[in-house]
């Protein structure tokens, strides 16, 4: 049974921090699709943790990181 | 977010049952110490958010809310314990909620009605427990150290998950990097290997097509024109045919690695090796007979591997939870003490890296020809597998630097390889010569087979160093931006609330400090905070600034940091006691900075100092009938209340039990207090004592004197106006007065010890009651008669100093005070 519980979407002041952080990141020539799933993750998921991250940004797992 | 109608305390802390109304409105909660204040603020956060941060914080050790918050003789019964609270949602068109929560079941709230809508408001609110500032967090916020100011102002602004993504991008970051210094060394290993198989010193692709031709020309294949990526150096090889040798071992390859092991032990024993070794031998025999130094070079590596394993915010031997960056500055401020060991152990730590590497590349090499031996000399393997057994524990000493005395031990004789080695390779070398050569087409099919295998290994571990690379900078870029991108929005945060906290100082301290700034400074970790002084510079605030002055800018940066957090959320505070220090002259600013900024926000303040509460009221902060004031308390009662009607009550029963120790305790306390109010309404003059300490007799007389005067005065101007029925009536008032002043005793008291207040509590029950209904009455003369009213009398007073009338607060009495 998954026993994780959900996490709150992020608001007030961290909230602004990921998002000018997105848009960033996209302005620098990051791919689309890795932002997405920085924003899903972090922002409505609201999930920060390492696992969270590396899933979002190397979706495929093959790395050994 | 909402409003506090009433609450109502059961079994909590220190009190046993106590409603106490706040009509939405500011409200105060005066006493001295230890009277029940705390329990009220511990009820309204236990009430609005399930907790009790003093309780349930760091350093409160075995304590905990199940088992402390229910009250001392209900500790059994925590669902006896219970807070309830009427509640208004402005957001919500005032609805009116109940919110009945007890200890037991502190996370499972009644709320009455229970909607959608006033759920997310109280989720809210339970989400949000800052509404709380107490002394700890004021002293956190102005004179804590910045990385400990730097965690609580996080915490309170909800910044958490900025440091935890920063955190998770850099450990993220850092494991890709080490995988990529990894991958790309196994990446350099297989390059090395395809270029001895393919005989070539360096390998270049034109060399390498170059070298694979001559032997496919040699087996009549097509030349190779081009190396692409899934070109096969063998392609169009007979298949199934592996290798032309029918022996177990290829001939080609075991000449190649009996070379490299040549090659390896060539390089370990020159003249110049062997003396590298001995010179390092003899400087770290000098360092470790060093106690102080070689104790250093310990310590400093150690700090150095604690560094490498900083990867998340937690310390990484304890997992004590720390910020990533203040625990790599601490360690970092460590190991500046040990810069010499630092560079003494670098240098040896250089000089020993191309010996350690010797002993890989010849380890290497050999494990090559043990495996070559397996097949083809047997009886020698066992000379090669014990040299490379003995070689792995010398390689890792030398890597790993400490403790010096293995490493001194590896160095004594690392560049000795004993015969028995020399003897197996020559075997070794021996069979494979009598190996039959092959002929030139087998060779050059072997040599096809075996690039081709190495090839495809090294173009894997290009694809996988790649691949890593990639991930490394990625990886780098997303955590730079990120830095990037909050620490602009942070300076954008904390350059509001330094703005916002600069003008509610400003505010308060117009007359003094009107050109008053600070500078919230965020950097890694910490945050720095200067103020302004008198125009000599910024300084931290507790440098100059006095601890009134801190107070204040404790608050004002609170609610800064909340006007921040919360917008127009913030609709309810209390303030636990933290503005105890500020200054009489600066406490009707505070009181104008909190109604006029916040005009929205219910403060609920607490206070030792009761001239504090008549600031707050004079002031209109708080209504007059909008505070609470503790006289005392006990643990079979709580807080005892300082309300007129229940005083009188309270002796009566007293004396009834024949306790007249407790009669004339309350008495005394409620006469020096009640007086003590009088004088300040009546503006008695009172001989003035420096540690604020007035006695019953410093302040009873003045009060009854200067009310006397009042009469008086009073019935002179009624008389200047013609108004003689008034004249009259406040000449019988004062005639009252004098005779209720004489059945008190209290005009003997000068001139009579017996019935002095100190001897009260040596009388019988039938001695005193005559003296507590004597003070029943006396005290009853200074209050309004109106059963509604019930209010102290006070003087209306034009400033500065024109006494207008003497006034109640529903307006029954009004003596006129100017004279015609």
């Amino acid at each position: 049974m998954d026993t994780k519980q959900p996490n709150n979407p992020v608001t007030g002041v961290p909230k602004q921090a990921f998002e000018h952080f997105l848009i960033e990141l996209e302005k620098k020539g990051v791919s689309p699709d890795v932002v997405a799933r920085l924003k899903k993750t972090i922002i409505d998921q609201g999930d920060v943790s390492d696992g969270a991250i590396k899933a979002a940004l190397f979706p495929d797992n093959n790395t050994a990181v | 977010m909402i409003l506090v109608e009433e609450i109502t305390i059961e079994e909590f802390r220190g009190i046993r049952k106590l409603t106490l109304s706040f009509k939405g409105k500011n409200f105060a909660v005066c006493g001295p110490n230890g009277t029940g204040k705390s329990g009220v603020v511990d009820a309204l956060e236990f009430g609005l958010t399930g907790n009790i941060s003093r309780l349930s914080g760091g350093g409160t050790g075995a304590i905990s809310l199940k088992k402390h918050a229910p009250h001392v003789d209900s500790r059994d019964y925590p669902e006896k314990a219970k807070v309830t609270l009427s509640l208004r949602i402005p957001s919500l068109k005032d609805k009116r909620v109940t919110l009945e929560r007890n200890v037991r079941d502190a996370n499972a709230p009644t709320i009455t009605p229970s909607t959608p809508e006033v759920l997310e408001v109280l989720k809210q609110l339970e989400n949000h427990p800052e509404f709380v500032l107490s002394r700890r967090e004021l002293i956190a916020y102005v004179l804590a150290q910045p990385g400990k100011r730097s965690e609580e102002i996080q915490a309170l602004l909800r910044l958490d998950q900025v440091g935890e993504l920063r955190s998770a991008l850099k450990t993220l970051s850092n494991a890709c990097s080490k995988e990529d210094i990894a991958l790309k060394k196994v990446s350099v290993e297989a390059r090395d290997h395809l270029a001895r198989a393919l005989e070539i010193p360096e390998l270049e692709t034109e060399k390498l097509i170059e070298a694979v031709n001559v032997r496919r020309t040699i087996l009549g294949l097509t030349t190779i024109e081009e190396l692409a990526g899934t070109t096969s150096l063998h392609d169009g090889l007979k298949t199934g045919t592996k290798s032309a040798i029918t022996f177990k071992v290829n001939k080609t390859e075991a000449t190649s690695d009996l070379k490299t092991a040549k090659e390896a032990m060539a390089k370990l024993t020159t003249a110049d090796t062997t003396k590298d070794c001995a010179d390092l031998h003899t400087q770290i025999t000098a360092l470790s007979a060093d106690p102080t130094v070689a104790d250093s070079v310990s310590r400093e590596k150690f700090l150095q591997t604690a560094i490498s394993f900083i990867s998340e915010a937690a310390c990484p031997v304890c997992d004590t939870e720390w910020d990533i960056d203040t625990l790599r500055d601490l360690v970092e401020t460590k190991l500046k003490k040990f810069e010499e060991a630092t560079k003494t152990r670098t240098a040896l730590e250089k000089r020993l890296e191309p010996i350690t590497e010797l002993l890989q590349e010849l380890d290497g090499a050999l494990a090559a020809i043990e495996k070559h031996s397996k097949t083809i000399a047997t009886e020698h393997t066992s000379k090669l597998s014990t040299y490379r057994t003995a070689l792995t524990p010398k390689i890792k000493a030398l890597r790993n630097f400490l403790p010096l005395t293995e490493t001194l031990i590896s160095l004594h004789d690392v560049t000795v390889i004993p015969s028995e080695v020399a003897e197996a390779i020559a075997a070794v070398e021996a069979a494979v010569i009598a190996i039959p050569e092959p002929t030139q087409q087998e060779a050059a099919r072997d040599y096809l087979i075996l690039c081709q295998d190495r090839l495809e290994t090294y173009r894997e571990a290009a694809r996988d160093a790649k691949r890593a690379e990639e991930h490394a900078t990625l990886a780098q870029s997303v955590y730079d931006v990120y830095v990037e991108e909050s620490n602009k929005v942070l300076e954008g945060v904390y350059k509001q609330v330094e703005d916002e906290f600069g003008g509610y100082y400003r505010f308060i301290n117009n007359d003094d400090e009107g050109a008053f700034s600070a500078k919230l400074t965020p950097s890694m970790g910490k945050l720095g905070f200067d103020v302004e002084f008198y125009g000599r510079g910024h300084f931290p605030p507790g440098a100059y600034h006095s601890e009134g002055h801190q107070d204040g800018m404790g608050v004002c940066l609170y609610l800064a940091l909340m006007q921040r957090l919360q917008g127009s959320n913030f609709t309810f505070a209390v303030l636990d006691d933290v503005l105890m220090s500020v200054d009489t002259g600066h406490r009707r600013e505070v009181c104008n900075l909190l109604k006029e900024h916040f005009p929205n926000t219910q403060f609920v303040l607490t206070t030792h100092d009761e001239v504090w509460l008549k600031h707050m009221v004079s002031a209109g902060l708080i209504g007059a009938t909008n505070s609470v004031h503790f006289s005392n308390w006990t643990p079979d009662h709580g807080p005892a209340e300082w309300l007129s009607r229940d005083i009188w009550t309270e002796i009566d029963e007293a004396l009834k039990d024949g306790d007249v120790h407790t009669a004339a305790s309350v008495l005394r306390h409620y006469l020096e207090h009640i007086f003590k109010d009088i004088c300040h309404n009546l503006r008695a003059p009172v001989e003035f004592k420096g540690d604020g300490r007035y006695e019953l007799g410093d302040v009873l007389p003045p009060a009854v004197k200067r009310f006397k005067d009042i009469l008086l005065d009073g019935k002179k101007v009624a008389e200047s106006w013609g108004r003689t029925d008034d004249a009259k009536l406040l000449e019988e008032r004062e005639k009252i007065l004098a005779e209720s002043f004489r059945a008190s005793s209290a005009d003997q008291w000068q001139i009579n010890p017996a019935i002095h207040y100190n001897e009260w509590a040596n009388l019988t029950a039938a001695d005193f009651t005559p003296v507590a209904t004597a003070f029943h009455n006396l005290v009853e003369k200074f209050f309004c008669n109106k059963t509604e009213c019930a209010g102290l009398y006070y003087l209306a007073i034009t400033p500065p100093k024109t006494f207008d009338a003497l006034r109640c607060a529903c307006g029954e009495t009004n003596i006129n005070l100017k004279k015609k």
